[in-house]
C-alpha cells in the first residue's frame, strides 16, 4: 500500500468515527428533546387540571354562597309578611276587645274552657286594669255553670283575654290575646305558611 | 524511514483533530439539546391559562346572575302571593286566639 492510500484510509476511518459520534450525539439531542416536551406535556396538562380544579371549587363557593343570599332574602320576605300578618292580627283582636257584644262572648268561652283545664270547681279570674268595668257590669253565672268563680283585678294592663288559676294559685291558665297569639305563631307557623303560601287546601 | 514514520503521525494527528472536533461538536449539540429542554420544562412549569381563567369567570357570572334572578323572582312570587292571603292568615290566627 502506498503511503498516499494509507493516508486517505485513516482519513477516511476518522471521517466516519467523526460522523459515527455527531450522529449519536443528533440522535440523544432529539431524544433529550422529545423527553422534555412529552414532560412539558404531562407538566401542561397537570396545570391545567389543577387550574380547573381551583376554579371549579371557586365556582362552587360562590355559587353556594349566591344561593344562600337567595334564599336569605326569600325568608326575609316571609318575616316581613309575618310581622305584617301579627301585626294585624293584632289590630283585628283589638277591635274585638273594644266591641262588647264580640269581646264578651270570648271572655264567657275563655273561662269555660279554664275551668275544664284546670279540673277544678272553684277558680279565680284575673282580668286586666282595662276591662274592669266590662267584667263588673256582667253576669258570669251561665259561663260558669254553677262553679265558683272568684273575679280578681290583676292590676296589671294585659292586652285582652283573663288569666284563671285554682284558689290557691298554683296552677295557671293563660288566656289572654298576647299569650294565645304568641302561641298561636309559634304552634300553627306551619299552617300559617301554608295559607299564606295559598296552600292551605281551600 | 525517519520521514515516512514524521508524516504517518502526521496524518494520525490529523484523523485524531477530526474526531476531537467531532467530539467538541457533539458536546455542543448535547449541551444545546440539554439547554432547549431546560427552557422547554421551565416554560411548562410557567405556564398559565387565562384563557381557562376567563371561561370560569365567564361562567361563574352567568350562574350568578341566573340565581340571583331566580331567588329574585321567588322573593317576589312569595311576598305577593302572601298579601293576597294575608287576611285569610289573619282570619285563622284570630280564630285560633279567641276559640
Amino acid at each position: 500500500m502506498s503511503f498516499e492510500a494509507l493516508r486517505r484510509e485513516i482519513l477516511e476511518s476518522a471521517e466516519k468515527e467523526a460522523n459515527r459520534i455527531l450522529e449519536e450525539a443528533r440522535s440523544k439531542a432529539e431524544k433529550i428533546l422529545k423527553e422534555a416536551e412529552d414532560k412539558a406535556e404531562a407538566i401542561k396538562r397537570r396545570k391545567r387540571s389543577d387550574v380547573e380544579a381551583r376554579l371549579r371549587n371557586n365556582m362552587e363557593v360562590a355559587l353556594a354562597v349566591k344561593r344562600l343570599e337567595g334564599k336569605r332574602l326569600v325568608y326575609m320576605k316571609i318575616m316581613e309578611l309575618l310581622r305584617m300578618v301579627e301585626e294585624a292580627s293584632v289590630e283585628r283582636l283589638d277591635d274585638i276587645r273594644r266591641d262588647r257584644s264580640r269581646y264578651l262572648p270570648v271572655i264567657k268561652n275563655f273561662i269555660e274552657k279554664g275551668f275544664s283545664e284546670l279540673g277544678v270547681e272553684r277558680a279565680k279570674m284575673f282580668y286586666s286594669i282595662e276591662d274592669e268595668d266590662l267584667i263588673k257590669s256582667v253576669d258570669f253565672k251561665e259561663a260558669v255553670k254553677g262553679f265558683d268563680l272568684t273575679l280578681v283585678n290583676s292590676g296589671e294592663r294585659f292586652f285582652g283575654g283573663i288569666i284563671m288559676s285554682d284558689v290557691d294559685e298554683k296552677v295557671f291558665y293563660i288566656a289572654t290575646f298576647e299569650g294565645r297569639l304568641r302561641e298561636v305563631m309559634d304552634r300553627d307557623l306551619h299552617i300559617i305558611l301554608d295559607i299564606l303560601r295559598g296552600d292551605d287546601g281551600k | 524511514m525517519s520521514e515516512e514514520l514524521n508524516r504517518l503521525i502526521e496524518i494520525e494527528r490529523e484523523a485524531e483533530e477530526i474526531v476531537e472536533k467531532a467530539r467538541a461538536e457533539a458536546n455542543r449539540i448535547l449541551e444545546e439539546a440539554r439547554s432547549k429542554a431546560e427552557k422547554i420544562l421551565k416554560e411548562a412549569e410557567e405556564i398559565s391559562f387565562p384563557e381557562v381563567e376567563e371561561e370560569y369567570k365567564r361562567k361563574i357570572d352567568e350562574e350568578l346572575a341566573k340565581i340571583e334572578e331566580t331567588f329574585r323572582k321567588e322573593a317576589e312570587s312569595v311576598y305577593s302571593t302572601g298579601i293576597k292571603n294575608l287576611e285569610k292568615a289573619v282570619d285563622y290566627i284570630v280564630r285560633k286566639v279567641i276559640e
